[in-house]
């Protein structure tokens, strides 16, 4: 009795940690009072109308910017990590350890590299990465790659070679078994590789502020650029906006395809 | 319905030899099983059946057609694997579905097929199932219709049995040798399981480090194998190290023991070219040995123990040159106990001699 009570306390106790915060910009995106009182004093909805235009232009940038970065990901890093966990090369291990090290390197360090990157790229060809949409895609393949690959070689640990086998011996040829067979099994995880990549590029900050800016500005750059001269209800609204999206994704995935199922435990 | 043949096929990997030079027929309709231990290039052999390894060196023929060098979608071949291999994704009439989408097959004929391969194996009210929703057995069945579905030239069953326990492996035999039968089917089992490979086929090849040590009948291979290693591979045998002493005109030969007390036996040795003076085995099954003198071979031996197995029981005993034997005690005879002095004696016709 004293361990469930015990267990249910901390259970609580965690959940409120991590979500009493989230709760608290919800509530005070609702305030009418004074800006960053709490709790509120009264209740309105006129922050949300007050959201200026070029926080959906960002808002618009972030999501292109995920999905393209989240698809380029997976259709990249799925590649890579059947070469990784099926190939015998020279320089595998060493693949390997690049894949890894975005995962390590902090994105700051990746940033000022890669804005140093943009330069240089300037220099040689005239073309012109800092403040586009590929400069800044170009930037989130470096984390969103490697996060593909972990969770597609996770996923594929507990492939089954001899399902491929059973797929050619049924008369697929190497191609029909790789679409019909070896991509549908491994999905959960390309999918789940997909969502990291998206997720991870909807949330940073320091490699956008390196080399995104201009017209390639994200959501969490505007917030942040905004917050340091002017912090009103605004932006509490696009942040509890993002908080309302970020649920109801949550629930469609859920939906659609299954969470459990999407993250591995499946039966 | 196709035969198979291996000519001289050799795989090796690297500096290992997994297979040396396997002649082999299997004609269009038998089962055949490849039996042996872990190693001994039964599965290397299937696999190269299937096209999913290429031999080294020899050539394989399938129905009238080299194949040796074909890849495994263009074969024609329906494998069973150990580990069922269901695409998790499908339900069981789409697994089964498989092999008939990719060659293609009008989608009213497909359903048709489906529908007999679900009814062959009785899993019709299962077919809108997951593989995940599947007990072992059921899976099992499943990648057997998977299999056969695509009406292949060849079955092939690559231990299909080994994840089962005892009871479902039994059902299973009888299933599976029932469809084998039903459809004509050429068959290749594998297994190391001596008891499925006997209950099951038309011929059981015998297997021991990469070469064929007998092919034979399963009651030829259990009453007269060729080999120490057959003899004892394949049920529980008895052997002697004897001398040929005498050849006599009914088939039989007169064998003496080697120790000094120089017991002297006959055997039936009417199939094998001996000569007087050679070293042979003779073998005697443990359900051949009676306990006293009433049959033309006798041997004193001193009872060392027994087991019981529920069905048959076993008696450990030591011989004169202290050899031991394993005789098995018929039902309703008492068991002699230990430290008895017995005679044991059996039929010149159901012992047997090695000449390895």
């Amino acid at each position: 009795m004293i361990r469930w009570f015990a267990l249910r306390a901390t259970l609580f106790l965690t959940f409120a940690f991590l979500l009493a915060p989230v709760c608290v910009v919800v509530i005070a995106s609702f305030n009418g009072g004074p800006v960053l009182s709490f709790p509120p004093r009264s209740f309105t909805t006129h922050w949300y109308a007050l959201i200026k235009p070029e926080f959906f232009a960002a808002l618009e940038v972030s999501l292109i910017v995920g999905a393209v970065t989240a698809l380029l990901s997976v259709g990249l890093g799925l590649p890579a990590a059947l070469a990784l966990s099926r190939g015998r090369f020279p320089g595998r291990d060493g693949l390997n350890a690049i894949l890894l090290s975005p995962l390590i390197v902090p994105a700051l360090v990746t940033g000022v590299a890669l804005y140093q990157f943009s330069l240089t790229f300037w220099d040689l060809t005239h073309v012109v990465l800092g403040g586009t949409l590929i400069g800044l895609i170009v930037g989130h393949l470096t984390f969103g790659i490697p996060f593909s690959v972990r969770a597609i070689l996770a996923g594929h640990a507990r492939f089954d070679y001899a399902l491929e086998e059973a797929a050619l011996n049924l008369g697929a040829t190497p191609l029909q078994t790789f679409w019909r067979v070896t991509v549908p099994v491994l999905r959960p995880s390309i999918v789940a590789g997909g969502i990291f990549a998206f997720v991870m590029s909807l949330d940073d900050v320091p490699i956008a502020l390196f080399i995104g800016g201009g017209d390639a500005t994200t959501l969490p750059v505007r917030i942040f650029t905004t917050v340091e001269f002017d912090f009103g209800g605004d932006v509490m609204a696009i942040a509890a906006l993002i908080v309302g999206g970020s649920i109801v994704l949550m629930l469609a995935l859920d939906r659609l395809i299954g969470l459990d199922r999407l993250f591995g435990a499946r039966a | 319905m196709s035969e198979v043949l291996f000519e001289k096929v050799e795989k090796r990997f690297g500096d290992q030899v997994a297979v040396r030079g396997i002649d082999l027929l299997v004609r269009p309709g038998e089962f055949v099983t490849l039996l042996g231990p872990s190693g001994c290039g039964k599965t290397t052999c299937l696999r190269m059946i299937a096209g999913f390894i290429a031999p080294t060196s020899g050539r394989i023929v399938m129905g009238g057609r080299d194949i040796t060098a074909l890849p495994p979608y263009r074969r024609n071949t329906g494998m069973v694997f150990q580990s069922y291999a269901l695409f998790p994704h499908r339900t069981v009439a789409d697994n089964i579905a498989f092999g008939l989408q990719v060659r293609r097959l009008p989608r009213a004929e497909c359903e048709a097929r489906i529908k007999d391969a679900l009814r062959l194996v009785h899993l019709e009210p299962f077919a809108d199932r997951y593989p995940g929703q599947l007990s072992g057995g059921q899976r099992q069945r499943v990648a057997l219709a998977r299999a056969v579905v695509i009406r292949p030239e060849v079955l092939l069953l690559d231990e299909p049995l080994a994840a089962l326990d005892l009871k479902l492996r039994e059902e299973l035999q009888v299933e599976i040798k029932r469809i084998q039968s039903t459809l004509k089917i050429t068959t290749l089992f594998v297994t190391h399981d001596q008891g499925e490979a006997l209950s099951m086929s038309d011929r059981v090849a015998v297997m021991h480090d990469g070469r064929i040590a007998q092919i034979d009948s399963p009651e030829m291979l259990y009453e007269r194998p060729n080999s120490r290693y057959v003899a004892n591979f394949v049920g529980r045998t008895n052997l002697l190290d004897v001398v040929v002493r005498e050849k006599r005109g009914d088939g039989m030969v007169r064998v003496e023991t080697d120790g000094a007390d120089k017991a002297s036996f006959i055997a039936a040795a009417a199939h094998l070219q001996i000569d007087v003076g050679a070293r042979c085995l003779l073998g005697v099954r443990p359900e051949h040995f009676h306990f006293g003198d009433g049959r033309a071979n006798v041997i004193q031996a001193k009872v060392r123990g027994a087991t019981y197995l529920g069905s048959i029981r076993y008696v450990e005993a030591e011989g004169p040159a202290g050899q031991s034997f394993v005789v098995q005690v018929r039902p309703g005879e008492p068991a002699p106990a230990r430290g008895e002095v017995v005679l044991i004696s059996w039929r010149p016709e159901s012992c047997f001699l090695l000449t390895e």
